[in-house]
């Protein structure tokens, strides 16, 4: 805002100048110079009110006055401005005035407020551009903080809905870990820790929309313990992750999700299970994982909304550099995310 | 003495259910399935009096479970959430109980069992429900309360009540069910419950026309009408 401000004040005021240089009236027994000074003068003294009128009118901005009013206020202010400057004008060259022969020649050519009929429109003119160019600049901020709101806003559901823990799956634990305790106290303990740990992911780490890989698969792993409980030897998992993969970016509940569509579209309704198999590999910094899990791709059964999330979120990420696949693949459900590289 | 049979998809809940159980020893617990096959061939041979039915199912769900049964013990339904599922049935004819299963719910439902559980078992075939899922809507009809069944291909429309839900199960396989002193096979097309009949009129042909109570009016065929007569000892 300031910068635009100068680079259109003084450009705005030289050419002030000019006209008014160009516009005198002829004053023979004043010399050139003297002349161009006094209007430089003016121009100088008109440039310094209209910093007057900016603090006066960003004071009145915040009250929000209608257009009718407005244009009062810029009228009385324009005309008390001029006024002002050619008052200071002229009782500054009255003073002056016993210096020099060429002053006293000027202050005589010159009556007071001759002047205010050239600086009232220049300040009017002024007024009017100032108050269009900060209005426009205020909408356009306006617009874009409003934007950048709804981006927020967007990436905040977006990340909860990704993280939102299923109740039947909550629900299933509390109930199995509850017949644990009376079967094996011990492995009780340790599913209960699981289970808080994974409550707890969603709000771990600043609530980060990218994890390194190592922290989603180890919650990963705890979810299939909690599952297999559940399932029991109707889960068969397998993982196999590239070493090198661990500490690479990964959206939050990314795998997770994909793990969760697999148990609860693949295994779970299954009278006998299945296999699942977490891949992940990487290759100069792209990586992929693949969810695999036996069984078939069954089209529009309610898997779609999670998936269009995971999507979304890739994109918001990633860009067009990461993307998510579903394919059915030699009797196996395949999913797949790539990640820093084109598909 | 009441007979359960309990179906979980988790070992775990099979086990925390039955120990749960023990505190009632009017209750005794004859098998357990894991899914919708095992339930099935379990329930139809140990006919017990009533299941702890799970309703999420591998292999299907309760409702699968209960539509493939030809009789249908009572049922207490076990879910983890989804009681929505539940929303379906017409009546509060059912019970349930979320998981973890709270005591005091599971008293309140033993308690209806006990009380809801008939002295002598010959009464049984009247008041063992038969379980109808049509479209959105789930019935649990006592065949004392159904007045006629009608063929409609091979479904059967069932009156009772102010309802008429078509069954998947065509009228013979119903008839073979039901219990012949009551329910009076009046022609291809219907069976009646005979303890419906308000009125009797001779027909045409020698038939006979049966006026029920609720205003169904139902033709018996000229074959079946010296039948009638025979049971009716008219």
């Amino acid at each position: 805002m300031t910068l635009k401000f100068w680079l259109l004040q003084v450009p705005g005021w030289s050419l002030f100048l000019l006209i008014a240089y160009f516009a005198r009236p002829s004053e023979a027994s004043v010399p050139d110079a003297l002349q161009f000074a006094a209007v430089a003068a003016v121009s100088v003294g008109g440039m310094l009110a209209s910093l007057g009128l900016r603090w006066l009118y960003r004071a009145l901005q915040a009250d929000g006055y209608g257009e009718l009013r407005w244009l009062g206020v810029l009228l009385v202010a324009s005309v008390l401005a001029a006024l002002g400057v050619d008052l200071i004008f002229h009782a500054t060259l009255s003073l002056l005035a016993g210096l020099s022969p060429g002053l006293a020649a000027l202050y005589d050519a010159q009556p007071m407020i001759s002047r205010a009929a050239l600086l009232a429109p220049a300040f009017v003119a002024w007024s009017l551009l100032y108050l269009a160019i900060s209005r426009q600049t205020r909408l356009a901020e306006a617009a874009r903080h409003q934007n950048d709101l709804r981006l927020a806003l967007k990436e905040a559901q977006l990340q909860r809905l990704l993280g939102h823990i299923s109740p039947h799956f909550t629900f299933n634990t509390l109930n199995n870990i509850r017949a644990l305790i009376l079967k094996d106290p011990e492995l009780a303990r340790e599913q209960i820790t699981r289970f808080a740990s994974m409550l707890r992911y969603p709000f771990a780490a600043g609530e980060e929309a990218l994890v390194p890989l190592q922290e989603e698969m180890a919650v990963v792993r705890d979810y299939l313990s909690l599952v297999a409980l559940q399932l029991g030897q109707r889960l068969r998992y397998r993982e196999q992750v590239d070493p090198l993969a661990l500490p690479l970016p990964v959206p939050r509940f990314c795998v997770l999700l994909l793990v969760e569509n697999a148990i609860k579209h693949g295994l779970g309704p299954s009278s006998s299970g299945g296999e699942l198999c977490v891949d992940a590999a990487t290759q100069g910094g792209a990586l992929r994982i693949d969810v695999r899990n036996s069984g078939r791709l069954a089209t529009a059964d309610g898997s779609g909304t999670g998936l269009d999330n995971l999507r979304q979120r890739l994109q918001l990420s990633f860009g067009t550099r990461a993307g998510l696949r579903l394919d059915e693949q030699d009797g196996c459900v395949l999913a797949q995310v790539w990640i820093g590289s084109v598909a | 003495m009441i007979e359960a049979v309990i179906v979980e998809d988790s070992e775990l809940a099979r086990f925390e259910l039955e120990h749960q159980l023990k505190a009632y020893p009017q209750v005794t617990v004859v098998g357990h399935a894991g899914d919708v096959e095992a339930a099935i061939v379990l329930i139809e041979s140990a006919a017990p009096d009533v299941v702890f039915l799970d309703i999420d199912l591998p292999g299907g769900s309760a409702f699968t479970v209960l539509e493939r049964l030809t009789q249908v013990p009572r049922i207490v339904f076990t879910t983890a959430f989804d009681a929505y599922a539940l929303k379906a049935f017409a009546y509060n004819t059912v019970d349930y109980l979320l998981k973890p299963i709270d005591p005091q719910r599971l008293a309140q439902a033993v308690y209806k069992l006990t009380e809801a559980m008939p002295a002598t078992p010959a009464r049984r075939s009247m008041d063992s429900p038969i379980f109808i899922k049509d479209g959105e809507h789930c019935f649990l009809v006592k065949p004392r309360d159904v007045r006629v069944i009608e063929a409609v291909g091979n479904y059967s429309r069932i009156y009772f009540h102010t309802h008429a839900p078509l069954l998947y199960r065509p009228l013979g396989a119903i008839e073979t069910q039901l219990a012949p002193e009551k329910f009076f096979r009046a022609s291809r097309k219907y069976i009646v419950n005979l303890d419906y009949v308000e009125q009797v009129a001779p027909w045409s042909n020698g038939g006979l026309m049966l006026t029920l109570r609720g205003g169904l009016e139902v033709e018996v065929s000229r074959r079946q009408s010296a039948r009638f007569r025979e049971v009716l000892s008219l």
